[in-house]
This record gives structure tokens, sequence and C-alpha cells, in this order.
């Protein structure tokens, strides 16, 4: 079929111009021939047909060499004006020039054969480097689909468009059915939703023009299905050249790797920027915040004394409030700047054998002015195994239990202190009889910033106590956790910590102990 | 009860907090001064010659710290340092520099009066001329070792007594843990601290009302303890 294809594209010039040659060198061999006394030579016709092997092919050449032999013939071999040849070495240096001919000739071709790959190759070569120059200076999605589109079109002659855009290529994309046919562009949206990989071909009814849909995607993205159109179908050709377009997509698909991993970078490195800059102004905020709040609290104490030594119990009430209001103030400025601590710096716990006793009591203790007005239980076994933590972090980490335990639960109401160890743990919890806990509210009790819906308008928080108290735990290697049998039913939150194997702290300290 | 008039030095750049204690500690008997920076206040030290200072680690012009060791150099008198949000390493740094005790900000007026007088017990407790240490019910006999609780004797082992000797004769003061480690048992290799913890936990079973809730051994987390100051009952005081 490929044969007949290219028969039928050059026969006009296979045949004339080997004629016209033919014809040329007979009428320079004719006056040569007139005014000189050289004898004819046959191998003279050698040079019009290896002109026609290298310019038009070996059709064209044997074309050539059949009638330089019977214009040859004809005119310059005895008898003249005859198709006859009278001396036989005549006829043996005829079938010699043939012979050569028809050898040089096709060699001839040949090479113009392969000198026309070669060539072809090297602006096939020429193109994809172009291409891949191209695509290295792509730093966008959006530009590598733009040369992607160019070569295509320009170099195979191809439209190419991208159905469904993905997130890298928002606003470069014009696609969506305007250009690419209505069928093609439902098949396509068909793919992406499928999340199917490779290709498919599908003719348009209305042109019947064939279209690759491809889908262009990477490790981390998905970019959407590229629809080529690759014009009438025509055999082995349509083949080549989806051939090739899959090859450029190759290329192309690993370029669009990295501007995926570059451009996510880019976008966390935003991020955190903003995220740094952001705790710092915090934590600046805070510490400047702090001082006057000092001063306020020490100077309300001191206004407290001297009222109390006046007897004037109706201002030291309102001295009362004020000191508690800016007691406040600062837990909410001591929890910002825990939260810029843990963002910015990252904790470093200090862990140091700990009497868990001892950080239940100094977390009372710290929180002793906002539990007054509750009942407190305090239940601690006398027993506990010392455990090996960080006791600050932890105190504190109690103190926002208690501190949430009061803030979420009734005035007057009980709120219960345990300290015991179970199944290899030390566990601190506080429970309390108040609000309790939704489903949702239990689901995203520790994250940052999370406030319950009920308590935003009623309880004042930042929604970071038990975000700051659950990392402070965890830092411990503990865990958190909180129980609630329902909204209005109290709720229970335990520190759980895992009791580290020591030194037999029980029995080394009697013998030390016991001595005198 | 108290002396009188007391000279404190208040170092500190916040005219507010200056103000406040100021103020607050005049009510409490002392006579105040007062310097706003670090070179200002050293003058003043050598100038005054104050009972106790009163020093701010955040100044302007030096470190508290290097005003801690300059005073130190010449001189013996109590400091309490003051400061916001310092990190448990550096509080025992702080003592291990000379400090007497140190105040977090914020805080109360009561509580710095009471380290205030609790610096300055131990800082004339030489030429103070009873040995016995009261706080709240609990007594400690510093010559006789006679330790005695709303009247009644109690038992103590060697250790548990060398721990409250210790804390009594520093009574309303924090002492770090590697102080009391090195003191009982001699070193202060980190395994102590378990030690130590189990040892506290005894004394307190034999002082404390609730030992859950402890009101004299009082923990300060990550620093040391303190046997915390409280008035004598006036009624249960056998003296």
């Amino acid at each position: 079929m490929q044969v007949k294809f290219q028969a039928a594209r050059i026969s006009a010039r296979t045949v004339l111009y080997p004629l016209l040659f033919v014809a040329l060198t007979t009428a320079v061999m004719a006056l040569v021939l007139r005014y000189t006394a050289l004898e004819f030579e046959s191998i003279v016709y050698l040079i019009p047909v290896l002109i026609c092997a290298i310019r038009w092919g070996l059709i064209s050449a044997i074309v050539g060499i059949f009638a330089s032999a019977a214009v040859a013939d004809f005119l310059f071999i005895p008898p003249f004006y005859s198709f006859a040849i009278s001396d036989p070495k005549q006829i043996f240096e005829m079938a010699l020039f043939l012979l050569v001919a028809l050898v040089t000739s096709n060699l001839a071709a040949r090479l113009k054969k392969e000198v026309d790959t070669l060539h072809r190759r090297e602006l096939e070569v020429r193109n994809l480097y172009e291409f891949s120059r191209r695509l290295a200076l792509c730093s966008t999605a959006g530009g590598l689909l733009k040369a992607i589109q160019d070569y295509l079109s320009v170099h195979l002659g191809c439209e190419a468009h991208l159905v469904r855009l993905g997130p890298l290529f928002a606003g470069h994309g014009d696609v969506e059915g305007a250009i690419v046919p209505q069928p093609i562009a439902r098949e396509a949206k068909e793919m992406v939703a499928a999340r199917e990989p490779g290709s498919r071909l599908v003719t348009e009814p209305a042109t019947s023009s064939l279209w690759a849909l491809k889908h262009i995607t990477t490790t981390t993205e998905e970019h959407g299905v590229l629809a080529v159109n690759l014009g009438k179908p025509g055999g082995s050709d349509t083949d080549k050249l989806n051939d090739r377009i899959d090859a450029l997509l190759l290329e192309a698909s690993a370029m669009l790797t990295r501007i995926d991993a570059a451009e996510a970078l880019a976008k966390a490195n935003m991020r955190l920027e903003s995220e740094i800059l952001r705790t710092a102004l915090v934590g600046t905020a805070s510490h400047e915040l702090r001082s006057p709040v000092a001063a306020i609290l020490g100077t309300a104490s001191v206004l407290d004394q001297m009222l109390a030594l006046q007897g004037n119990e109706k201002v030291r009430s309102l001295v009362e409030g004020m000191h508690l209001e800016a007691k406040r103030l600062d837990g909410d400025i001591q929890n910002l700047l825990d939260t810029a601590r843990i963002t910015d710096t990252g904790l470093r716990p200090h862990l140091v054998w700990t009497d868990p006793a001892d950080m239940v009591a100094g977390a009372i203790r710290q929180r002793s002015h906002r539990i007054a007005a509750h009942k407190l239980n305090v239940d601690v076994d006398p027993k506990l195994p010392l455990v090996h933590v960080d006791a600050v972090l932890l105190e504190q980490a109690v103190g926002q239990l208690i501190e949430n335990a009061v803030k979420y639960s009734p005035v007057g109401s009980d709120i219960t202190v345990v300290a015991r160890a179970k199944g290899g743990e030390v566990i601190l919890s506080v429970t309390d009889k108040g609000v309790g806990l939704t489903d949702e509210e239990a689901n995203h009790l520790f994250r940052r910033a999370y406030r319950g819906r009920r308590h935003l308008g009623n309880v004042p928080g930042l929604g970071l106590g038990l975000w700051i108290a659950r990392i402070f735990v965890a830092v411990n290697g503990g865990t958190l956790s909180a129980d609630s049998p329902g909204p209005g039913q109290g709720t229970t939150m335990s520190i759980h910590l895992p009791i580290a194997p020591s030194i037999a702290p029980e029995l080394v300290p009697l013998s030390n102990a016991q001595g005198g | 009860m108290r002396k009188a008039a007391n000279k404190v030095l208040v170092i500190d750049d916040e005219p507010q907090i200056r103000r406040f204690v100021s103020a607050g500690l005049e009510l409490y008997g002392y006579s105040v001064s007062e310097a706003e920076s670090g070179s200002a206040g050293l003058n003043a030290v050598a100038h005054i010659r104050p009972d106790l200072i009163i020093l701010d680690l955040g100044l302007p012009d030096m470190g508290g710290v290097e005003v801690l060791s300059t005073v130190r150099s010449w001189s013996n008198v109590p400091v309490i340092v003051l400061s916001i949000q310092v990190d448990e390493e550096q509080k025992v740094h702080l003592l291990r520099s000379g400090a007497d005790d140190y105040m977090i900000k914020p805080f109360g007026i009561a509580e710095l009066a009471a380290r205030c007088e609790a610096a300055l017990r131990r800082y004339h407790k030489a030429v103070d001329k009873d040995p016995v240490v009261r706080t709240g019910p609990l007594s400690i006999d510093l010559v006789t070792r006679a330790v005695t609780l709303d009247g009644r004797h109690i038992t103590l082992t060697r250790k548990e007594y060398r721990l409250l000797h210790l804390l009594a004769s520093h009574l309303g003061l924090v002492m770090t843990h590697n102080q009391l480690i090195k003191d009982i048992w001699g070193s202060t290799s980190p395994d102590n601290v378990q030690y130590l913890r189990t040892l506290v936990r005894k004394l307190r079973q034999k002082l404390e009302v609730d030992p859950s809730q402890p009101k004299l051994l009082i923990s300060e987390s990550g620093v040391g303890y303190r046997l915390e100051r409280h008035p004598a009952p006036s009624s249960r005081n056998p003296s």
C-alpha cells in the first residue's frame, strides 16, 4: 500500500525528468561527435542516469537507463537510425552499460534515501532538542502546556488542547469544549473523572478526524487530559504520529513532576514563612503585654493590702475583681507565649525523676485563685511510682485541665483531681460536673484554636489551652484523653504517662534514709 | 517583730513596677530607694548600702546577672531577682550565681514581702539568738534537733532531719535539687533526684496534714524545694 502510494505521488517527475536529461545529453553528444574525431561512448549516459537516481530515486533512474539505451542504439550505434546492432562487440558494450547503469543507479538511489533519512532524523533531533530547551525554561505547568501545544502544531501539524484544568494550569487554559469538539471533550472529561491512565483514540463523527486523548499526570498531581487532533485516520502514519506524541509527553511528564515539586515547595515555604512571622509577632506582642499586666496585678495586690488595713471590704471586692480579670488576661498571654514557643523554637523537655503528686499539687497551687469558687477534691495515691518527665510542662498541662474544668462547670460544683497508677501508666485526671462534650467537640477538642460552638459567645478563651496541654503531654511521651457521657453530664480529662523502668526508688532511699 | 526600716533598693527600668513595689514594701515597713538602670543600681548599692536588693533581670544597660555578680564581688547583701518568664535552668543558674530567691512576674506584693523577710532573716541568722525555726504548726530546734508538730514530738530519720534542717535554715527560700542532694548525699548524680523525691515524700507524710496538698514542703517545679513560711498559730505555739 505504501509503495503504491509513493509511486502515484512521484510518477510525473520520475518519467519526465529522465527523458529530458537523456534528450539533453543526446543533443550534446551529437554536437560533440559532429565536430570532433571522438567515438561514441555509452558511458556518457551514466551522467543523466546517476543524476536521476540521486534526485528522484531508482524508478526515475531506470526510466533514464532504458531511454538512453534506446536513443544511443537508434542514433549512435551502427546501423544508424535503427534499433538493430550489427557489431557483436557493440551488443556486449550495450549490455555492460545496462548492467553498470542499473547497479550504480541502484546504489546512488539507496545513498540518496539514507541521506534523506539522515536529514529527517537530524531535523527531528533538532526539534526535540529545541522542545527540551523550551521545557527546561518552563517554570510553570501552564508554560509547559503551551510548549507542548506549540511543538505539536509547528512540527507535527496537530492542534492540541487540555481538557479539565488541573490546579496547576489554572488561568492558562481556555479549553472546556470551546475548541475541542463536544464529543471529544465529553470523552476526555470521562477519562479525567475515572482517573483512567494512558490514552484513548476517538473519532469525531462530524469531521471524521481522529483525536488522541492523553492523560497527563504526575505522582503528585493530576493535570487533565490532552486532546490532540491527529487529522484524518491514515494507517501507519497515524500510528507513528501517535508514538511521537507519546514520546513527547513522556519527556514532558518528567519536567512536570519537577515543576510540581518546585511549586509545592514554594507554596510550603511561603506558608512556613508567614507562620514564623505570625508566631514571632504573637511572641513579641505577648511579651510587651505582659509587663503592664504584671504592673496591674502588682498594683492590685498593693491596693488590696491597703484596703485590708483600712477594713474597706466594698472597694476590696472591686480590687479582687480587677485582680481576677488581669490574672485571666495574663493566663491568655501565657498561652500565646507557649504557642509561640511551641511553633517557633520547639520544646526541649528537661526530663527528671518527678513525683506525680508534686505536679498535681503544683498545678492546684498555680490555679488556686481560679478554683476558689468550686469544690475541689483531691485524691492522690500516696504510693505512686516516680515518672521521668519534664515536671514544669506537665504541671502546666494539669493546670490547663483544671482551668478548663473551672471554665466549663458551674460555680460551686465539684472538681475532682485524681492521680493513680494503672496498667503501666500513671494517670492524672481532672473531672468536672459541667457542660460535657458533644461528639463534635470530643473530636476537635485538642486542635489548635478550636472553640466549641456552644461556648463561643459566653465563655471567653482563645482555644489554645488544651492544644498546649496535649503538646506538653506528648513531648513527655504521654497521651491526653477526654471522656464525657454527653452534653451537660461533665467531662473527665486524663493525662496518661508511661511508667519508665527506674532504679527501684522505693528501696534505695530506705537504706539510705533510715540509718539513724 | 520586724526590725525598723530595713532599706530596700529596687532596680527595675519599668516605673510602674517600681511604683507598686515601693508602695507595697513601704506598707510592710521598709524604706525603699529606686534605681532605673544597672549602672545607677550599682551606684546606689555603693552609696545607700541597702539591706536588700530587688533586681530586675531585663535592664536596658546591662544584664541582671552581670549586676548580680558585680554586687556579689563585694557584698553578701540579699538579692531577690525579678523576671518575666525565665526557664527553670535560668532560675537554677540565678540561684547559683548568688541570688537568694526569684520572683516571676506577675506577682503579688504579699509574696514579695514574704520573700524579702525570708531573705533578710537568712542574712541576719548569724546574729539571731533564737535557734528555733517556726512555720505554721512546725518548729525545728536547730541546736537540739527537736522537731515538733502542733507541740507533738516527731521522730525523723537522719536524712529526713538533714533535709528539714537545710530547708529550715533557708526558711521561705527555695533550695535547688542539686544543693540539697549535694548536702545530703555528697554527690550530684542524677539518680539521686529519685532518692530526694522519695525522701521528700516520706518527710511530707510525717509533717503534712494532707501530703497530696502540701502546705509546708513546697515543690518548685524544675528548680527545688522550699519550706514555706507561715505565721505561727499563737494559741498552739508552746514557747
